[in-house]
């Protein structure tokens, strides 16, 4: 009775306490500063569209490059993010907000206005919000 | 025709706690708010389309755009439960270790 009272003790012990599904990345500091820099970036970018917006500054063509140098940004942090097991959130996180820079980016092409640019920065803010407090939930665990 | 901007924000606010369960209360100060904000985005839109500012297609991009980050919000909500189980099973490996360890005779947990 002691016996199976103890392997039975044991197997719910090894199953809580090797459970890969409740497994998440450690903090990573390289992408937790990689994401609030992209955020800056990716706000200067909005403010300087909304300033410029309907002036030849403003036009597509003089800002196609900067969509580029978005998705190498996204891409060296997927990359980042992608060597710690685990971390499949974040990836996914990552992919969604270079999706909207792709939309964003399509959008741009056919002309954009300063009201359609005031509901693109609420949603790259929150994405970016939402990637920077994942990444704050993993540091509060590991203190 | 105008959203209602409240029934939105509480359908997508049940919807999720209804995936969460329990965990809700813990990750729900950062949910809402900004569920809140993306039902507002899809009423600008609405708006933008119905004074003739933007068209269907537009209206569709910009939801698109809106749907992702909602998927955002909804990966960051899974981050913090999984954080959240972890605890409680960490919690529960620990309170469990010292009878476990007696039991086994050496220090397994």
């Amino acid at each position: 009775m002691r016996k199976r009272l103890k392997a039975t003790l044991l197997a719910a012990v090894a199953s809580i306490a090797g459970c890969s599904t409740y497994f998440i990345a450690t903090y990573n500091p390289a992408v937790d500063s990689g994401a609030t820099e992209l955020q800056q970036k990716v706000d200067v970018f909005l403010n300087d569209l909304e300033r410029t917006a309907g002036t030849p500054a403003g036009a597509y063509e003089r800002n196609a490059g900067t969509y580029d140098e978005l998705r190498g940004d996204i891409q060296t942090l997927r990359e980042l993010a992608s060597q710690q097991r685990g971390n499949d959130l974040t990836v996914h996180s990552l992919d969604l907000i270079e999706n909207n820079v792709d939309k964003l980016q399509a959008i741009h092409a056919d002309g954009i206005s300063p009201k359609e640019i005031d509901i693109v920065r609420t949603l790259f803010d929150t994405q970016f919000r939402m990637l920077v407090q994942l990444e704050n939930a993993k540091k509060r665990k590991e203190s | 025709m105008s959203i209602d901007v409240t029934s939105i924000t509480n359908k997508m606010i049940t919807g999720v706690r209804d995936s969460v369960g329990e965990r809700w209360s813990v990750i729900r100060a950062i949910a809402e708010p900004e569920l809140r904000k993306l039902a507002q985005t899809l009423e600008d839109v609405q708006q933008l389309y119905a004074s003739g500012e933007i068209d269907a297609t537009r209206a569709f991009q910009l939801v698109e755009m809106q749907r992702n980050t909602a998927m955002s919000v909804l990966r960051t909500v899974e981050g913090l439960g999984v954080l959240t189980a972890r605890e409680a099973v960490d919690a529960a490996a620990h309170a469990a270790g010292a009878v476990v360890n007696r039991l086994v005779g050496f220090k397994l947990i």
